[in-house]
């Protein structure tokens, strides 16, 4: 009993922090390897079957999602563990006929029994590819290191991003407005504060639009400042939309 | 689309595609900084459409469930008990047992004694307060047996007879040969007991057939024993003398035989 109202305790503390919800999945991982091992039949492997990966999203999820006055936490993350593997083993259903590169090949011992993603020929330079990812790495960390500055967290960002086309049009509008007005960006870059009024007024969009997706904006804005190139090379398709230039 | 990971935690990642969404999606090992063609998204929220249910409705359901898995239960254990009392009631045949009380045992299909009767006045007189149900046909019966020795109908030298009736033959001949042998165990074989070889079920024994193979007729051939009388005379009304030329004509005869064969 002392111990379930730890638990509630627990995540009541974690809901809408997602370091601590993560942290409380770390806690957790045998209960979750259970769970995951009753859906499969066998016990699942750490870094080797997705299905943990989407168990413990799961478990996060169903942190985020507890409201402590519908009963138990941990009936919940069961059912929360259950109905995404379901839904993930639905999703590789429809990829059925795709062959995995991890898949062993059909000739029995030798050259064809290995996987495949060792049989065919890798034509990437993977040195360079390092090299790319350690300067993504840093640049992705002074990024969420700004955004930490101004009091918003990456995963935050991801919760607060929008989900309908529709608003992420209207983002991308207010978006294309900020890009013309350097000082603009620069100042919410500097103070975290959007200037809502100036933007709907500017590029049209509903003022409601965008209370709803603040953070995301900051974020956004914040990766259009000088600095992160990367970032905003592979925003490639908010370029073409916006019909601006990236830098 | 293509994918870039900014954010790696043990249960989650952030990535951002490259229409700018931000995401957060589970992490399959991934590594900040790296470019994925796919991550996996999932729509709505894990507890379905009808979210979570509340706490009272689950405990209303569960109260239910539990409802109906007790009434599911007692069910079966009506079943259960009505069907072992039918079995256990039902008797599966009839012991017989004649010393000159007779009295009538009816056993069912766990030889167990189900019903007791006195067959004749002695018999009445016999099982009179005599307790019986439930217990095993052996133990009734050795109990009948001392209760007749006890009572005077029963001394050493005498008969009890057995009549099994059944229509599990199998089972009749059994217990009929099992009580046999038990009774007379159990009296020291100083009473003799017989079972019914003429029980009334008990078809007589077929008469086995014997069927014989019927020799092949041999045709004899060889003559009688011969004296001299008759013969020779018969054959050719000569004396005696001509005794050889007989025989030589038998030999012909013989070899004609052999011809002929």
């Amino acid at each position: 009993m002392r111990r379930d109202k730890d638990l509630t305790a627990r995540v009541r503390a974690a809901k809408g922090d997602a370091r601590a919800a993560d942290g409380l999945v770390r806690d957790y991982l045998p209960f979750i390897k259970a769970e995951t091992a009753k859906f499969m039949g066998r016990a699942p492997q750490q870094g080797r079957d997705d299905e943990l990966g989407i168990a413990m999203f799961a478990f996060h999820e169903a942190v985020l999602a507890y409201d402590e006055t519908r009963g138990a936490f941990l009936p919940l993350a069961a059912m929360s563990v259950r109905n995404r593997l379901i839904d993930y083993r639905r999703r590789e259903r429809r990829h059925a006929e795709v062959s995995s590169l991890d898949e062993p090949g059909h000739g029995g011992d030798g050259e064809d029994a290995r996987p495949l993603v060792e049989r065919i020929a890798s034509e990437r330079d993977e040195i360079s590819e390092r090299e790319a990812r350690r300067a993504s790495r840093a640049e992705i960390a002074e990024f969420a290191a700004q955004l930490e500055g101004l009091g918003v967290g990456l995963s935050d960002v991801a919760d607060n991003s929008p989900r309908q086309q529709r608003t992420l049009e209207a983002c991308r509008s207010a978006l294309a407005y900020a890009r013309g007005r350097q000082d603009l960006l620069d100042r919410v870059a500097q103070t975290g504060k959007l200037p809502i009024a100036e933007l709907a007024r500017g590029a049209g969009v509903e003022r409601k639009t965008l209370e709803r997706h603040r953070r995301y904006l900051v974020a956004l804005f914040v990766a259009y400042t000088n600095g992160y190139d990367i970032i905003r090379g592979h925003l490639c398709k908010i370029v073409r939309a916006t019909g601006g230039d990236a830098r | 689309m293509s994918y870039l990971i900014l954010e790696c935690a043990t249960s989650y990642a952030v990535a951002l595609d490259d229409e700018g969404r931000f995401m957060k999606v589970p992490n399959l090992g991934y590594k900040m900084g790296q470019e994925v063609d796919d991550v996996i998204t999932f729509e709505g929220s894990p507890f379905g459409e009808a979210d979570v249910v509340p706490f009272e409705a689950r405990r209303a359901r569960r109260t239910r469930g539990r409802r109906v898995a007790l009434v599911a239960a007692a069910a079966c254990l009506a079943v259960a008990v009505v069907a072992g009392a039918a079995v256990w009631q039902l008797p599966v045949g009839t012991v017989y047992m004649s010393i000159n009380p007779e009295v009538s045992i009816e056993v069912n299909r766990l030889d167990r004694v189900v019903g007791l009767d006195g067959e004749n006045d002695d018999g009445d007189d016999l099982i009179e307060g005599f307790a019986y149900y439930g217990r095993t046909l052996d133990e009734v019966s050795d109990d009948l047996a001392d209760l007749a020795e006890d009572q005077g109908y029963l001394d050493d030298g005498g008969t009890i007879e057995l009549t099994v009736e059944s229509d599990d033959e199998e089972w009749r001949t059994a217990t009929e040969d099992r009580l046999i042998v038990e009774l007379e165990v159990h009296l020291d074989h100083r009473v003799a007991v017989t079972g019914a070889a003429g029980g009334e079920d008990v078809a007589p024994a077929p008469q086995v057939e014997q069927v014989t193979t019927p020799e092949p007729p041999t045709e004899v051939t060889a003559p009688p024993a011969f004296d001299d009388d008759g013969w020779g005379e018969a054959d050719d009304g000569d004396d005696d003398d001509d005794d050889d030329d007989d025989e030589d004509e038998w030999d012909d005869d013989d070899a004609d035989d052999e011809d002929d064969d």
